[in-house]
């Protein structure tokens, strides 16, 4: 999922592809044997859906780099399983410094981290916040927009920025 | 992408300014502003008169309203701003964080860049 995020630059485009790639998985691996590498497969899988989709909606234009990345990706699959693992778990690190981007709110940060990469659901959140569902479902669709919107990019902040990132207080 | 920098200050008094203020500031913004310029982030940007010298249009159904005077009477008001061209917020951030003010408040507000982008949302909602 995290990969899928840094590639298509879009939460929600990541989200549909994984889930996509899950519903493919439960129709295939009850008889076609789970694959090698299940991580993998629906990474994969998963990137495909992500092409299609970005195709289908005509915004080619707009996401040529993300087309390109995707491209980079399938090299990156090809090369072999463990640079692949690797290249997973980076994009978990890249995309928990963009969740908890200084320009988010901490509750935000918070809620979207638990969502993107802990694989809570929204209700658990809300329930951990002692929030409603549908306003917990709000804060992180906003906070998915604004990450968007200012282009806020996924990667691991530079040396540099790092001791910024650790005193950075929420208001 | 475009970002806004918006200059969101209390207003002084002229009688409270002196010139060598006003000649340090100058400096400080114009140095600002060229760093900006070099490194190709420049678009526009300038400072507002005082507020009282503003005028509101206000728009309904019927003929547009007009009055003297800011929209929002509050202590602190937009006085200025930058477009600037960068990558991401980070580079707005860091740019924003240049600028040399020891008071004020600035917000950053990233630019619709398309009428196809607007339109595209209002098509997914």
């Amino acid at each position: 999922m995290a990969t899928l995020i840094r590639v298509t630059g879009d939460f929600d485009v990541a989200e549909e592809a994984v889930q996509e790639a899950f519903i493919v998985a439960l129709e295939r691996w009850p008889h076609e044997g789970v694959p090698a590498n299940p991580g993998a497969w629906i990474t994969q899988v998963a990137r495909n859906k992500a092409i299609d989709r970005i195709r289908r909606e005509g915004v080619l234009r707009d996401k040529v780099a993300a087309l390109e990345r995707l491209g980079t990706m399938r090299a990156a699959t090809e090369a072999g399983p463990g640079e692949q693992l690797g290249e997973i778990e980076d994009d978990r690190l890249r995309l928990i410094f963009t969740c908890c981007h200084p320009a988010l709110g901490a509750e935000a940060r918070v809620a979207l981290t638990l969502r993107s990469l802990g694989g809570l659901s929204t209700a658990e959140i809300a329930r951990a916040f002692l929030a409603g569902e549908s306003a917990m479902a709000q804060r992180i669709v906003r906070a998915k927009r604004k990450i968007a919107a200012n282009n806020i990019p996924y990667e691991v902040p530079v040396i540099e920025q790092m001791p910024e990132r650790y005193w950075q207080r929420s208001t | 992408m475009q970002f806004m920098l918006a200059l969101i200050a209390e207003e002084r008094s002229w009688e409270d300014v002196t010139p060598d203020e006003v000649k340090k500031n100058l400096a400080e913004m114009g140095q600002f502003n060229a760093e900006l310029t070099e490194a190709g982030a420049w678009v526009s940007g300038g400072g507002l008169q005082e507020r009282a010298t503003g005028t509101t249009v206000h728009y309904s159904d019927g003929e547009p309203l007009i009055t003297d005077g800011p929209f929002a009477e509050t202590k602190e008001q937009l006085s200025g701003f930058w477009i600037i061209d960068v990558e991401s917020l980070d580079d707005a951030l860091a740019w924003a964080k240049k600028i040399p003010f020891t008071s004020n408040h600035v917000e950053i507000r990233p630019m619709v860049t398309s009428g196809k982008e607007l339109l595209e949302k209002a098509e997914r909602s």
